[in-house]
């Protein structure tokens, strides 16, 4: 396969380069929860195509939701075709006694992801009761301890002085506004 | 004659303004960085950095990105080069034949010879962009709204067909974002769609949150499976290659900037595209390199770097132009346009003309800004390319969660930037692709509005409309590349190609 991509031009490589890759892909099994995720994403293109026909029906060619319509109903046909194509693929290849959900959480989704998920949503909540400054400090210590580092005095200067250099050039050369906790008032 | 000098005080204006001048050295010096960090990409930090610029005036934003999207388009070989992980897409083709390179010990003299051929590239780019975008912006204005309504389809096939991977996926990728483009009140009749009672939605969905999302939150939550990369350090001595080995590239050079820039032009294909097919070209068409290709051929980092940094210019041209993203980054860009009340199109060439000869200005002097940097901070660089990635990651996430929230200084858009994220970590995954998400976002509305004056102005009569597809030789002409795109796809055009090819070879005999 690759001497034919070899032999032939540069046009045939960006148009079937594609194809090939897919072609190679169609003997590699199913990751775990591939066909499920695929599943549900032809469910939200057919429940966007539901609310897209509610816009304004099929009143006119031209009306405000014909091409929401179009759109939707091009989901849910390709992913008809991904679903098709999904199902000539072998199944996802399970280690010895172990089920397909954990499969999905060993290789897609693992626990780190999901800890740092949590952080970052944690994050988010305490982004504007305790200002940029502190609540990105904790994010980022939390974040590093989860990604697996140590090192904690090195950690925690890095950190701090990266955050100061950020918030420097947020206020002065961005003029972004931050949110405020008690720490940017000290310093305002 | 008036407006020549104009022009040309527009394209000097970053040249002569030290305030313009230091954002675009910025903006390069800041762009290497970034394209050479694996993890860390022009979309990425583009798409951040709208947010924090759109208090700025439009020039001061443009060239800061537009000296990011040049140094990161060029960054990406140098970590190719020295630690053999590419870091942009564009770097991979650089790799195959810098890394042995490197390996020879003649780091030093590659990403000299890469820095001069990719601001060569660079500089035919820009100067197709000059003739070119005038050219093609008078044709445009010949164009029918159902000529943009397929140019709009063609880009977003071109983006999900061209980078790899299943073409229904990408497909799905481009309707989905044209979906979310779709969100808020229908500009020509104030309905509102998708917007489920809430008066946030009905603004439209908050697209810069979601372009954070989708490149940043969803990048990093993928970087998190490979935490470490093996890095291999390269002793750099001579930077400077020989005149006579430039001498040498000068013409292979010079046809794949110009095959970059065309790859560029088209909608839909940028940078990574043109770099391969440029090393593809190069293997073809070089006879008898010094070193075979793979084994550390001149030739085989030349082709994909001055392709690469060609293509920036030639992607700059339908943007400008027709309004339609050029690939991922402009479409991002074109984001940032429309922050600043600008409406790329054939109209702003006639309306705001000192905009785009301050770009091609701004362009021209992140080329020279990269030839200065390309030869500067190389040991410097080593030490940071190779941060953990337990310090980047979660500084990427604060960024962009500031970003997000800096639009509006809202805290919803953070949770849209983290839905994103996650959706878009998913869709990675699994297969599917971004680039055709965002591109959708952008061109959904332009299809959206361009689809129905076509219907319009043919009094809704489908049949009419289909006909005059046929009869405008415009639309005749962009249809049959839509076809050709589409049936390039299946296996029929093997066929296609083999019978071509036999009746080829008969002809010959």
């Amino acid at each position: 396969m690759k001497k034919r991509l070899r032999e032939k031009g540069a046009f045939f490589y960006a148009t079937q380069g594609a194809k090939v890759i897919s072609e190679k892909e169609m003997h590699k099994p199913r990751l775990p929860g591939e066909l499920g995720f695929c599943l549900a994403l032809l469910l939200f293109s057919l429940t966007a195509l539901y609310l897209s026909y509610r816009i304004s029906g099929l009143s006119s060619w031209s009306s405000a939701g014909s091409l929401p319509m179009g759109a939707s109903l091009a989901m849910s046909l390709s992913s008809l075709v991904i679903i098709f194509r999904e199902l000539s693929k072998p199944a996802p290849e399970l280690r010895l006694g172990k089920t397909l959900a954990q499969s999905f959480f060993e290789k897609v989704f693992p626990a780190r992801h999901m800890v740092f998920i949590f952080v970052l949503i944690a994050y988010m909540f305490l982004l504007e009761p305790l200002g940029f400054i502190t609540s990105s400090f904790l994010y980022l210590v939390a974040a590093s301890l989860v990604l697996g580092e140590r090192r904690y005095v090195h950690m925690i200067v890095a950190n701090v002085l990266s955050l100061a250099v950020v918030y420097l050039v947020f206020r002065t050369a961005f003029s972004v506004v931050l949110p405020e906790g008690f720490l940017e008032r000290m310093f305002r | 004659m008036n407006d020549l000098m104009m022009n040309i005080s527009y394209f000097g204006m970053s040249f002569l303004d030290p305030y313009l001048m230091f954002l675009t050295a910025a903006g390069v010096f800041f762009g290497i960085y970034v394209g050479a960090i694996p993890g860390l990409s022009v979309t990425m930090a583009v798409s951040i950095l709208i947010s924090f610029t759109f208090k700025w005036g439009v020039n001061e934003a443009l060239a800061l990105i537009a000296g990011i999207y040049y140094g990161g388009v060029y960054g990406g070989s140098r970590s190719a080069i020295l630690i053999n992980v590419p870091g942009a897409p564009a770097a991979i083709a650089s790799g195959l034949d810098g890394y042995p390179l490197a390996k020879m010990g003649e780091a030093g003299q590659a990403i000299g010879l890469t820095t001069i051929m990719g601001v060569f590239g660079g500089l035919i780019g820009v100067l197709c962009l000059a003739v070119g975008a005038p050219m093609l912006s008078d044709l445009a204005l010949l164009f029918a709204p159902r000529d943009y309504m397929m140019l709009a389809i063609w880009g977003l096939l071109l983006v999900g067909s061209l980078s790899g991977g299943m073409m229904a996926k990408g497909v799905f990728a481009g309707a989905l974002g044209i979906l979310f483009g779709m969100v808020g009140l229908d500009p020509l009749t104030a309905e509102p769609r998708f917007t489920f009672g809430s008066v946030h939605l009905t603004a439209g969905a908050p697209y810069v949150a979601a372009m954070i999302g989708l490149f940043g939150v969803s990048e990093v939550l993928v970087q998190l499976h490979e935490l470490h990369f093996p890095t291999i350090k390269q002793n750099v001595s001579k930077l400077f290659p020989s005149w006579s080995l430039i001498k040498k590239h000068l013409p292979l050079a010079s046809r794949c900037s110009v095959l970059g820039v065309i790859v560029g032009a088209l909608p839909g294909a940028g940078g990574d595209i043109a770099a391969l097919m440029a090393y593809d070209h190069a293997k073809r068409t070089v006879k008898n390199p010094e070193r075979p290709f793979g084994e550390g051929a001149w030739e085989g980092i030349v082709a994909p770097e001055s392709a690469a940094v060609g293509s920036v210019g030639g992607c700059y041209i339908p943007m400008l132009t027709l309004g339609i993203p050029g690939d991922a980054v402009t479409a991002v860009i074109i984001g940032a346009l429309y922050i600043h009340g600008l409406k790329p199109g054939p109209m702003m060439l006639l309306e705001t003309p000192h905009l785009f000869w301050f770009t091609v200005g701004n362009l021209i002097l992140a080329c020279i800004w990269l030839a200065v940097f390309g030869f500067m901070g190389i040991k410097l660089f080593a030490k940071i390319v190779e941060i953990p990635k337990s310090a980047l990651l979660p500084m990427i996430v604060v960024l962009s969660a500031v970003g997000s929230y800096a639009i509006e200084n809202n805290p919803v858009h953070i949770y849209w930037m983290l839905g994103f994220g996650v959706v878009g970590y998913f869709l990675k995954m699994y297969g599917y692709q971004v680039g055709p998400v965002i591109l959708g976002i952008i061109l959904g509305p332009l299809l959206d509005s361009n689809y129905r004056r076509a219907m319009i102005s043919v009094s809704n009569d489908p049949v009419e409309f289909v006909a005059e597809f046929f009869t405008s030789p415009v639309s005749a002409v962009l249809l049959g590349l839509l076809v050709l795109t589409i049936l390039s796809q299946t296996r029929y055009w093997a066929r296609i190609a083999g019978l071509f090819k036999r009746a080829g070879a008969e002809a010959a005999s």
